[in-house]
């Protein structure tokens, strides 16, 4: 594919060389009345277009200014390139708007980040910005040298081969020796006319002009070097991201994932496994204040948590609002661990949920679950985990707590705490 | 009653399965969709009762799905699933008319009895939306939305005794009998506290809820 593809700028090139030397030979023996630049200004054109046509499609970065804004209609395109050629003559018009509507391109438009421009494109184009230039310079040449011309016809050059210089970073070199040799060109152009021409007025138009003619092609340049470096970074951001986010995979889902295979004759166990990973991941997504440890919300989380993994049930945590932990809060913790351990004691195959409500004056805490229940009467007076742990504790720190429950009904305590002002 | 129809929309293929096979027996699964242009063009030729909608696919997600229909098929309702319990996740779906959200995790039975509820009309909170919801009124959070009626602004105290026993983890019947109301007057709560989400300011409610993580 390349092969055949490859043949065809030689093929190009050898049809522009033709035409141009056909055109002199015919310019010479006086059948054509024409300047020789006219000759070399078509060569360009021929070349550039026959490049265009035989590089592949590329993507919209390389795409000449033309190209982008006449898009699929074709006729829209040529009449474009038309009006860009044929209106050169007017002060340069064509060129003018040719070069202006580049720059406006160059600035505004995001680089695609792995686009890499067929050279053939972007000598393409170079050539074609060139062709309109010679034609500019040889009808100004004719017309008369206004130095506001040749400043325009600098300016379109200089646009023109920004995108067969600046196409890619790795084609650097290249584009400096081709745009090093094409300011020659236009220099020696100019200091001709300068020299004709006579006046000193002429060598500082053309001294304006080839620094304009640096502006302009460093300018693109340097914007689109400062935005490959910027695209780089953000490159590198994700890349560490992705190393992190690999990693923390790794580490916690992989290894969950291997224990999960390993254990899987045992139910509780992977459930177990899928609970811990699933809460691991929920922090490391969701995360928030509340991974603070002197947060009292926090403080019920990870007491459920600890539930979880010692009893292998699931605990619906609804935390609302949060407060500071301190040794009363730290007290009803405790007491809320008491009760959701016994609960999962006593109701191992229910889920539990945990409700905590903490407002400016006062901080309720739930815990229910959907075991079989008991009658409170029955409990024996040597079973102290309900009434000292958790009622007794509570009554020590300023609160109070209640067990609502009954035989098949479940089992709801409840802890509630005044809060200091 | 009649077997709801409904359609599943999650891009997980896995998951899709599972829901299908638990629910087969009690509900008429009728499509599945695994991306948002699916999900449209599947919904609008069948137009289920109901949609069990992911909250997080590629392409918009779930509220893509949820905005463009909820006007053109009003018949349609949705219920979010979503695998984070972050209500800021779910909350754009529901103010977008989406009439309820679980998490993943439910037990297929109570995911089969909200697709049942839903289908009727109702909404349906799990436990951490209840939550969310008492807080973000609770705090005032300056959501003042309905200027029309200052009423929608606040939630009543039945409203908050109602949310309040679904966050402890009742079901509908516990809270009725808690509250010595029937079964149906908790559906009418629920359903006018879900109306009142619906009528707050959207971006108020979401950054409020992104900032709190609840």
């Amino acid at each position: 594919m390349n092969q055949v593809s490859d043949r065809y700028p030689a093929l190009a090139l050898s049809a522009a060389v033709l035409a141009s030397s056909a055109l002199m030979a015919l310019d010479q023996a006086d059948s054509l009345r024409l300047d020789w630049r006219w000759a070399v200004a078509i060569a360009c054109l021929t070349a550039g277009l026959g490049l265009l046509a035989v590089a592949p499609s590329s993507g919209a970065q390389y795409v000449g200014t033309l190209t982008r804004i006449a898009g699929p209609r074709r006729a829209v395109l040529w009449g474009a390139r038309a009006a860009t050629v044929l209106s050169a003559p007017v002060a340069g018009i064509g060129p003018a708007v040719y070069a202006g509507l580049s720059l406006v391109r160059a600035l505004a438009e995001e680089p695609v980040a792995d686009g890499q421009p067929d050279w053939r494109r972007s000598l393409g184009t170079g050539l074609v910005g060139l062709s309109y230039v010679v034609a500019a310079v040889t009808v100004g040449f004719q017309v008369g040298s206004d130095p506001l011309l040749w400043g325009v016809l600098l300016g379109a050059a200089g646009l023109s081969a920004y995108w067969w210089a600046a196409g890619s970073i790795r084609e650097h070199r290249k584009g400096a020796i081709a745009l090093a040799a094409l300011a020659a060109l236009l220099w020696f152009a100019v200091g001709a006319v300068g020299t004709s021409g006579g006046g000193s007025e002429e060598i500082i138009a053309a001294v304006a002009a080839g620094a304009g003619l640096a502006v302009l092609v460093l300018a693109p340049r340097w914007v689109r070097r400062s935005r490959a470096l910027a695209t780089e970074r953000v490159e590198l951001a994700r890349a560490n991201e992705r190393s992190e986010v690999a990693g923390a995979v790794h580490d916690s889902v992989l290894q969950t994932l291997a224990l999960i295979q390993s254990r899987a004759d045992d139910p509780a166990e992977v459930k177990a496994l899928a609970r811990r990973q699933e809460r691991d991941l929920r922090t490391r997504l969701f995360g928030g204040p509340d991974a603070r440890p002197v947060s009292l919300a926090g403080a019920l989380r990870s007491v459920a948590a600890e539930v979880e993994d010692a009893h292998r049930v699931k605990v619906d945590v609804v935390i609302i609002g949060d407060a500071r932990l301190d040794d009363a809060s730290a007290a009803l913790v405790a007491s809320a661990r008491e009760a959701l351990f016994n609960a999962a004691k006593h109701a191992p195959d229910s889920p539990l949920s945990l409700f905590g409500e903490i407002d400016e004056r006062v901080v309720s805490v739930y815990v229910r679950d959907r075991g079989p229940g008991f009658d409170l009467e029955t409990i024996p007076e040597d079973r102290r985990g309900v009434r000292d742990s958790i009622m007794a504790r509570m009554v020590r720190h300023g609160g109070h707590a209640a067990v609502r429950t009954a035989p098949g009904g479940g089992c709801e305590v409840r802890l509630v705490q005044e809060r200091p002002r | 009653m009649t077997t709801p129809r409904i359609v599943i929309v999650d891009d997980h293929e896995l998951f899709r399965d599972g829901v299908r096979s638990r629910l087969s027996g009690e509900l008429e699964v009728v499509g599945e969709a695994g991306t948002v242009d699916e999900a449209l063009r599947v919904i609008r030729l069948t137009e289920p009762d109901v949609v069990l909608i992911d909250v997080h696919m590629p392409g918009g997600g779930g509220l893509a799905v949820v905005s463009a229909l909820a006007g053109e098929l009003p018949k349609v309702r949705f219920l979010a699933l979503s695998v984070s319990d972050a209500p800021e996740d779910v909350i754009d779906l529901v103010q977008a008319g989406a009439r309820g959200y679980v998490t993943k995790t439910i037990d297929p039975a109570e995911l089969a009895k909200a697709a049942r509820r839903v289908a009727q009309g109702d909404a349906v909170f799990s436990p951490s939306l209840a939550g969310f919801v008492l807080d973000a009124f609770a705090a005032g959070a300056g959501f003042t939305p309905a200027e029309v009626d200052p009423e929608l602004a606040r939630l009543t105290q039945r409203e908050r005794e109602v949310l309040q026993l679904i966050a402890r983890g009742y079901l509908y019947k516990e809270v009725g009998l808690e509250l010595g109301i029937s079964p149906k007057t908790v559906e009418h709560h629920v359903s006018a506290v879900l109306h009142k989400l619906q009528l707050s300011n959207r971006h108020q409610l979401s950054r409020w809820a992104a900032e709190r993580q609840i």
